[in-house]
Order: C-alpha cells, then structure tokens, then sequence
C-alpha cells in the first residue's frame, strides 16, 4: 500500500465497500479499483461486514394500520385507508409528457397504465370526498412523480453497480491473463505440493517458466482463525525466503501469482505455514503443505 | 450442520425462525413472480419488523419510514422475479432494498424541496452483493448478534463514523465535518473499526 498511485486513494475501499462516496468519489476510485488488487480486496472482504450490518437493527413492530395500507396499495387486494396524516410532498413539476412515457417502469403495481381496479375506485372515491378532486389529483400525480424518480434512481444504482462489476471483472480477467501467461508459457516447471497431517486434505502446485511470475494455486486449505493467515515460502538452504501470503475462500481455493525474488534459484522446495496477520519475516508456525522439486 | 439452523431470530425481526423458513421464504417469492396477492402478505408478515426497524433506523420518522416500507414491498413485488436465492436470502433482498430507498429518502429530505435528480448511491437496490452467495449470507446473518455486539462494543468514534456512514447515508467528508474530525482520522477509525466487525464474523 505503499505504492504512490495507491495513496490518493487509501482507505476510500471501506468507504466504497459501505456504499458512502459521492458519485465523484465513485468515479475518481473505480478506475483505480481496476488496477489495484489489495483495495479489490479490501473492497471484497468487507463487503460481508457491510452486508452483515445490515441485520443489527432492533426489529420493531409497524404502526397498525400499515399492513393494510401496503397491501392494499401494492396488491389491490385489500381495501386499506391510506395514511390520513401529513405528507411530504415533493412540488409537481414533472412535464405531463414525462408521465406519458409508455415504456417508463413503475415500481408499483397499481400503476395508472393498469386497469383501475375496484380498489383504485373505492379510494380515489374517498378521496375525492375527503379532500376534494383537486387533492386526490395532485396526490396522484406526485404518486407518479416519485415512482419515475425511484424508476430513474434504480436505474442508476443498477448502472453503478454493474461499472463496479465491471472492474472487479477487468481485474480478474488481467489475473486470468497472467496465470495463462505463465501455465501455457514454454518451459513451465512446477512444484507440487502435499497436505501435511494438518491438512491432509490439500494440496498445491506452483508453476513458472522463464518469466520471473509464479503462478502458486491450492486447494482445500482449512479456513484459519482471525489474526491468522497462510504463509508460503522458499525454503532454501541459508534460510527461508518469504514467497506471498495466500489467502483461500471458504472452499480454500486460492490462486496467486507473484513474482520470484532474485535470490531464489528455481526449483526449490517450498512449504505453507501458518503466521500471524500480516505475515513473518521467517516461518514460526505448523507447516500445513510442503513440496519438494523432483527430479 | 445445518447453516439455517444458525440464523438469529432477532435478525429477521421473528421468535423461532427455523432454517425451513428460508426455503419458505423462497417458495413464496417464487409465488409472488405469479401474482398471488397471499404471497406478499405472507412475506410482509415474515418481515415487516426488520424492514420497519431498518427504516426507522434510517430515517428516525415513523411517517417516512412507513412511506419507504410501502416503496419496499411495492418493489419486492414487481421485482420478484429478480430475486436470486444463491445470492443471499429473502431477509437479506428487502434489507437491503429497505437501507437504499431509506438513505435515498434521508438525502432527499437533507437536500430540502428538491432532491438531486441522481443521488449518490451504491447501495444494492436489485440483489444483495454479488460478492456474496448464499451460504456467506446465511453465515453472515447467523454472526448478527457477534456482529451488534462487537458494533456496540467498539469506541464511540469508531461507532458513531461506521453509523453515519451505512445508516445515515453521509459520505467521508460530510463525517468528518459534523464530528470535527480530520478526513484521514474519520476514514481510519472506520476502516479500523470494519477490520473489527470482520474479526466477529469470522470468528
């Protein structure tokens, strides 16, 4: 992170991953978010906490009458009374024109291109005797008004999210090119690595060719405590030289290409380990996969 | 194990609600794609407490928060057939909905008479994250209570900026000048403290 073109933007992934940049924030970041893998994954593995937060609010019983209301508005199957207090009205000043657009999307289902039903009916009738047809009218049409609103917003929010797709798609894809580069290069050698009895049900291979990337995938990794992380080395015969840190998924799948220090003669025998967060200047924890080069 | 049966009651707003509920769950939005009125209602009674209590959480008005739970539940319906069971649960879609149509609304309201015809938003209206899958969202959701705890526990500035933040819409900048904070501290303490949120989920 200490990379100067990541600066300007270090620490906005927390800020994008909880959806609060203003869209000229958004769009400063979201090229970065192309070609920096650790704010893609920042981004990415915060998103389970800005997702989780959304369950932390205390539930809370809604206003009775309300059932009704949504229902009855939404399904046209419930006659309900709508909401007889104050609203806030936004000023109508949506064009007529705007209204008419044929293929505009409604988010509600008692749309005004839809048959009016009987519901529609009953309360427009209500209406009409509660507060006069000028009422009803300009309730209606602010009705209207903040449907297309939130059919515009929704359409920008979906436009949003998928630019975001889009470079987390690019930023996978030049990782893809980059593995490819290396496994189909010519000469690739590779390193297989086993489980050891902490994980006798993984395994590892590490690829290079006369690039100096190594391409190090694995499989079935056990998911670690917090504070923990995986650790692979070059286990040399000085001393072993730190090669990445390897984070798996949930299913302990992970690929990482790095590249080779210039001290490390290929092959040489490599191991995982176990470190604290952060990694480890020389392995201090379990080994979990050890491979030797064959011959 | 089964994942479901680690979901937190309270998280859905209901007492007792088994794993089966989530398939359930999914039946009925599946019958809300044919139009049966009854589909909603049955959704509506599922969880109508955490979406209330998500927007009331928002918006701090309960005449707003009821207009956005009608705007929920008008978008659950004409949306239905969007809704994608691997990508997180049914709880989780109308949450997720609830928080962008409430912090929507709360900028609006911030704006005065006229909003900003395109709010700032990159709240998930459609899905929840693409990032997550349905077996992450059940795990997620079955950590709720670590996760309210460990949001409770942490430094009142590390709270109050991750709050203003996700509940309140507000973006880096507007944080840092209502608490009287440098931008580089505001955003620190709350990457620092979703470091911690992520620890209770993941542990």
């Amino acid at each position: 992170m200490s990379d100067p073109q990541h600066e300007p933007f270090d620490q906005l992934a927390a800020f994008y991953a909880m959806g609060a940049l203003t869209e000229d924030e958004q769009t400063a970041f979201e090229p970065h978010l192309e070609i920096c893998r650790g704010c893609v994954r920042e981004v990415t593995s915060l998103f389970p906490v800005t997702h989780g937060l959304l369950h932390t609010s205390p539930p809370l019983d809604p206003p009775a009458g309300l059932r009704v209301r949504v229902l009855g508005q939404v399904t046209g199957t419930a006659a309900g009374p709508r909401d007889t207090r104050p609203r806030q009205l936004a000023p109508i000043d949506t064009p007529f024109s705007a209204l008419d657009e044929p293929e505009t999307p409604s988010l509600h289902v008692n749309s005004p291109r839809r048959s009016p039903g009987v519901l529609f009916w009953l309360t427009a009738t209500l209406l009409i005797a509660a507060g006069g047809a000028g009422g009803w009218y300009a309730a209606e049409l602010d009705r209207q008004n903040r449907e297309l609103r939130a059919a515009v917003d929704v359409a920008t929010t979906l436009a949003e999210r998928a630019e975001m797709e889009l470079g987390a798609a690019r930023a996978g894809a030049a990782d893809r090119e980059a593995v490819l580069a290396i496994v189909t290069g010519p000469d690739v050698q590779q390193v297989d690595l086993d489980g050891q009895p902490l994980a006798p049900h993984a395994s590892a291979r590490a690829l290079w060719n006369d690039t100096a990337d190594m391409v190090f995938v694995t499989a079935g990794l056990p998911a670690l405590p917090a504070g923990d992380i995986y650790q692979l080395w070059f286990m040399l015969p000085d001393a072993p030289v730190s090669a990445a840190l390897v984070e798996p998924d949930a299913d302990g799948h992970a690929t990482v290409i790095f590249r080779v220090p210039g001290t490390v003669t290929l092959p040489a025998t490599m191991a995982i380990t176990v470190e604290p967060s952060g990694g480890m200047p020389a392995p201090s924890g379990d080994i979990y996969l050890l491979g030797q080069p064959t011959e | 194990m089964v994942l479901g049966a680690l979901i937190d009651d309270a998280d859905t707003g209901r007492e007792g609600a088994p794993a089966d509920d989530r398939v359930a769950d999914r039946d009925t939005v599946q019958r809300m794609t044919n139009g049966e009125p009854e589909a909603l209602a049955t959704i509506y009674d599922q969880h109508i407490r955490a979406v209330f209590g998500l927007a009331m959480r928002v918006l701090q008005n309960e005449g707003d928060a009821e207009d956005v739970v009608l705007e929920v539940f008008s978008q659950a319906w004409t949306q239905a057939k969007r809704y994608d069971a691997t990508r997180g649960s049914v709880a989780s879609w109308l949450l997720t909905i609830t928080r962008s149509l409430a912090i929507d609304r709360l900028r609006s309201r911030r704006a005065g008479p006229d909003p900003p015809p395109h709010p700032p938003d990159t709240a998930v209206v459609e899905l929840p994250d693409p990032a997550l899958d349905a077996e992450h969202d059940v795990l997620t959701v079955a950590s709720t209570p670590r996760l309210r705890a460990t949001l409770t526990a942490l430094p009142t500035i590390q709270r109050d900026a991750i709050e203003l933040a996700y509940f309140e819409g507000l973006t880096p900048t507007q944080i840092a000048e209502r608490s009287d904070q440098p931008l580089g501290t505001v955003a620190s303490q709350i990457r620092t403290g979703l470091v911690k949120l992520r620890e209770a989920l993941t542990t």
